[in-house]
């Protein structure tokens, strides 16, 4: 069962005119494989995962298909979208605190994942629900799960929700940003369980964040976003050893966590000049054109092909080969 | 402009809006001109039917009924606009004051008006008219001295939420005392929720007048009310009930549209003030 | 060297609601006794997990909170020994950068006057000349003059950090202290904003305490950092020294679950 994302696009109505937040984006996940989207805020991410999800905010248009077990997830009817969704495909969101309810308890609220799509009676599903929370590492479980969201911490409540998006053993769990609210001591956990979870169970996986680190070591192909354009896809190490988008180049430049590693510590950070485009007006050119200091003129007016760098690595640029000889991380 | 353009949509807003205008024309209009003497006592022409030159008829003294509902009207706004501006006034200084004092301060002007609010507002209002004797202007301070509570709780509830905001904390930081904190940070941010609270407490305020005239202890005779037309037509409801039927319809609607316009206010500018976060 | 800011046995409790009428209401000890130096002209870092009392720690630095015991002396003033005129004098010294950039500014203010809220509260100064310092501060960080204008919801969540460090500089202070300030931001933002608190640093000779769980963000920015677990400082010393040779379990477990860039 393949989650084939073709030709995806997302169109958020706003006051000032249609905003094209997806453009044209395709990717395939395959059982038990993982992907991590990347990309800063604005760039498309987490609408993606909304419209796999069938949760894009009213108003939104989508064009393109989203094929999952022989079946376009765009075409189907709200009650069969709704009967994948958190049984088939489940998501964790960035906030824990919100995404719970706050009056209910984390038993119930798992239990109830269970009850909807009837894969338990209500005994069966308080059962499960003790052995998932004990699963995703959360001490005392038999307590826990009678217990309210405000009584645990907020690397617990990510575990609770983990639980819960665990509960009817999905084939595609999304990650967005799953770790961002919390501290790092605990945000390698997380990942490491979501991680040995997903290996565990044979599903796939996609996590999405803004920040490359958190995702490098977690999943095995990588996706980098730009202003609603896929613009970078590979395997991991493959891409690393080889950025060639001059955007996924300054994105991994940028980031302060190469300081920490850095031998002697840097003056400065590398930063990408400009600003991130406006999508309400951005054209069909390269939406990069404007800040790469390769551009030529063909990119601002018509977005490159995909060119193929290696078996497992496609960019999107039409100065790839010139990018990639300066590549020096 | 794109704010009217989407008040204008808003329905409850623009009906809101609609009627409220027209009460409030009405009311300027009978300044200058009314189609009789609102208080011109003609014994010939006692309770007329509605022809041409009485729209609404007349009542038992003769008067024109629709004269009598405009010039009405003149007292409605009236009583409204100055018990809301008392209520107003007073209750959000004291909410900001409470707000921006804590401690014991706080404490005292809270508890007054939990005090204040455990009466049924109309009881409190007849209290007062008791003791200060009855009358317009008497009335008018005892619909307003009751919403005092209402906008004191409100003003200190939405300022304390502000006075949690990170930039309050930065104006405090850069040596920003309280007073100048609530003129410049509280106040424009608390704004627009006492502003629908307002319409609310004036819809509130006519009702509490038309109650406190028809009990006799608001507008006295001659001045043209409401509360005082249904208190007239009381002894002929059956004889004449158009006559407590026209003077109903008038408040009803007038408290249906601030009603409607409260809301649709809360609508406009609650998203605006959530949306700035995404 | 001369001790900026510096704070002896400086402790904050807070009271929490009693669970039994017969015994004392539990209190949680917030900063529970933290002695710190902090030199001028040398970047201070905080670093620890949420919970760990170091924003607590930033309101006190920065008086904006009492402390249940203990003293904090910014250059020669004990600053809850001063009077409230004497305080507010004191302040032009320090200010304070928030996390969240879309709660740190007025959304009913126009940047222009954000920026320049500062000189209103503290000095006597015209429309005009307020305005024009307003505008250095702004192009100081990277903004435009005509910017002034305009709302906090007119910005990206970048550029109203750089808002915050402009009202922050506006009465040129010795000391900023900044409570993560780049960790509601995206990471290719991050970079920009830690350039510009270096780049302050040289032109503007401000002392930056930097409170942050980002040991990255805290070795690029800082000379000298504290750990902080608790309520209590477990380690302190030199950045590099800390980084290299952690002395305490506890640092070397911070500096472990920093997800890493791979090297090649």
């Amino acid at each position: 069962m393949t989650l084939a994302v073709e030709n995806l696009s997302v169109t958020l109505a706003t006051a000032r005119g249609p905003l094209a937040a997806v453009r044209g984006l395709s990717f395939t996940l395959g059982r038990g494989e993982s992907l991590g989207i990347v990309g800063e805020s604005g760039c498309g991410k987490t609408m993606t995962a909304l419209a796999i999800m069938g949760l894009l905010p009213e108003g939104a248009e989508v064009g393109g298909r989203i094929v999952w077990d022989g079946q376009d997830l765009l075409s189907l009817a709200d009650d069969a979208m709704g009967r994948l969704r958190g049984r088939r495909l489940a998501m964790v969101f960035q906030e824990p605190m919100t995404a719970l309810n706050p009056v209910q308890t984390i038993g119930d609220q798992i239990a109830e994942a269970l009850l909807v799509h009837d894969l338990a009676d209500r005994v069966g599903a308080m059962r499960e629900a003790v052995a998932l929370l004990e699963r995703v590492g959360i001490a005392d479980p038999e307590r826990r799960v009678r217990g309210y969201p405000h009584q645990l911490s907020g690397g617990q409540r990510q575990r609770a929700m983990i639980a819960m998006a665990l509960a009817c053993k999905p084939d595609v769990l999304i990650a967005d940003e799953p770790t961002s609210a919390l501290d790092v001591t605990v945000q390698q956990q997380i990942l490491g369980l979501i991680r040995s979870l997903a290996a565990e169970r044979g599903m796939a996986m996609l996590l999405i964040s803004h920040d490359l680190a958190v995702v490098a070591g977690n999943v095995a192909r990588l996706l980098v976003m730009y202003a609603g354009r896929g613009v970078e896809w590979g395997e991991t190490a493959q891409m690393f050893g080889a950025l060639a988008h001059p955007y996924a180049q300054g994105l991994f430049r940028s980031a302060p966590a190469r300081a920490l590693t850095a031998t002697t510590r840097p003056r400065r950070l590398p930063t990408i000049a400009g600003q991130v485009p406006d999508l309400v007006t951005l054209g069909e050119g390269c939406p990069f054109a404007e800040r790469c200091d390769l551009v030529e003129e063909p990119c601002r007016s018509r977005m490159p092909e995909w060119q193929a760098l290696a078996p497992e690595h496609r960019v999107a640029c039409r100065r790839a080969e010139e990018s990639l000889r300066r590549w020096k991380p | 402009m794109t704010f009217v353009r989407r008040a204008l949509r808003h329905r409850s807003f623009a009906v809101g809006a609609a009627v409220t205008m027209l009460f409030a024309f009405m009311a300027l209009l009978s300044l200058v001109w009314t189609p009789h003497n609102p208080t011109r006592i003609n014994v010939r022409g006692r309770l007329a039917a509605p022809s041409p030159d009485h729209w609404l008829g007349t009542d038992q003294f003769g008067r024109d009924v629709l004269s009598i509902i405009m010039a009405g009207a003149q007292n409605s706004v009236a009583v409204g606009v100055v018990a809301v501006a008392i209520g107003m006034v007073g209750g959000v200084a004291l909410g900001l004051l409470a707000a921006a004092c804590r401690g014991w301060i706080e404490e005292t002007i809270m508890r007054a008006a939990d005090f204040l609010f455990a009466f049924p507002a109309i009881l409190l209002a007849i209290m007062l008219v008791a003791t200060l004797g009855s009358g317009a202007v008497n009335a008018i301070l005892a619909i307003g001295i009751f919403s005092v509570p209402v906008f004191a709780r409100l003003a200190r509830a939405s300022a304390n939420a502000i006075w949690t905001r990170e930039f309050v904390l930065a104006a405090r930081a850069s040596g920003r005392g309280p007073w100048r904190i609530t003129g410049i940070h509280i106040l424009p941010n608390i704004a627009s929720v006492i502003l629908v609270q307002a319409t609310v407490q004036f819809a509130l305020a006519i009702l509490a007048e038309a109650a406190l005239s028809y009990l006799g202890l608001g507008a006295q005779p001659p001045t043209p009310s409401w509360g005082r037309m249904l208190s007239e037509a009381q002894p002929l409801i059956f004889q004449n009930p158009m006559l407590a039927v026209y003077p109903g319809i008038a408040i009803a609607l007038t408290v249906l549209g601030l009603n409607l316009l409260g809301d649709g206010l809360r609508d406009l500018i609650d998203p605006r003030l959530t949306r700035s976060r995404t | 060297m001369t001790a900026l800011i510096a704070t002896q046995a400086l402790a904050k409790h807070y009271g929490l609601p009693r669970d039994s009428l017969w015994r004392p209401a539990p209190a949680v000890r917030a900063v529970d006794g933290v002695d710190l130096v902090v030199e001028e002209g040398r970047n201070f870092g905080v670093v620890g997990e949420s919970g760990s009392g170091k924003s607590t720690l930033a309101r006190l630095l920065l008086a904006l909170e009492r402390p249940t015991s203990g003293t904090v002396r910014l250059l020669d003033d004990d600053l809850f020994a001063l009077s409230e005129p004497a305080l507010r004098a004191a302040r032009r010294q320090m200010q304070i950068v928030f996390q969240d950039p879309f709660g740190s500014l007025d959304p009913r203010l126009t940047v222009g006057r954000s920026i320049a809220e500062p000189i209103a509260a503290l000095e006597r100064s015209s429309a005009a000349e307020r305005e024009e310092r307003a505008v250095a501060a702004l192009t100081a960080v990277g903004l435009k003059a005509e910017d002034r204008d305009k709302y906090p919801h007119e910005f990206s969540g970048g550029q109203r950090q750089r808002v915050a460090i402009a009202r922050a500089i506006v009465t040129r202070p010795k000391l900023i202290v900044a409570d993560e300030p780049v960790s509601a931001l995206d990471v290719s933002v991050q970079a920009q904003i830690l350039n510009l608190m270096q780049d302050l640093r040289e032109s503007h000779g401000v002392t930056f305490v930097l409170i942050s769980h980002d040991l990255s963000v805290v070795r690029f920015l800082c000379d000298d950092v504290a750990v902080m677990q608790r309520g209590r400082i477990v380690e302190v010393g030199e950045v590099e020294r800390v980084l290299h040779e952690p002395r305490e379990a506890y640092t070397r477990a911070l500096i472990a679950a920093v997800p890493k860039l791979p090297r090649f």
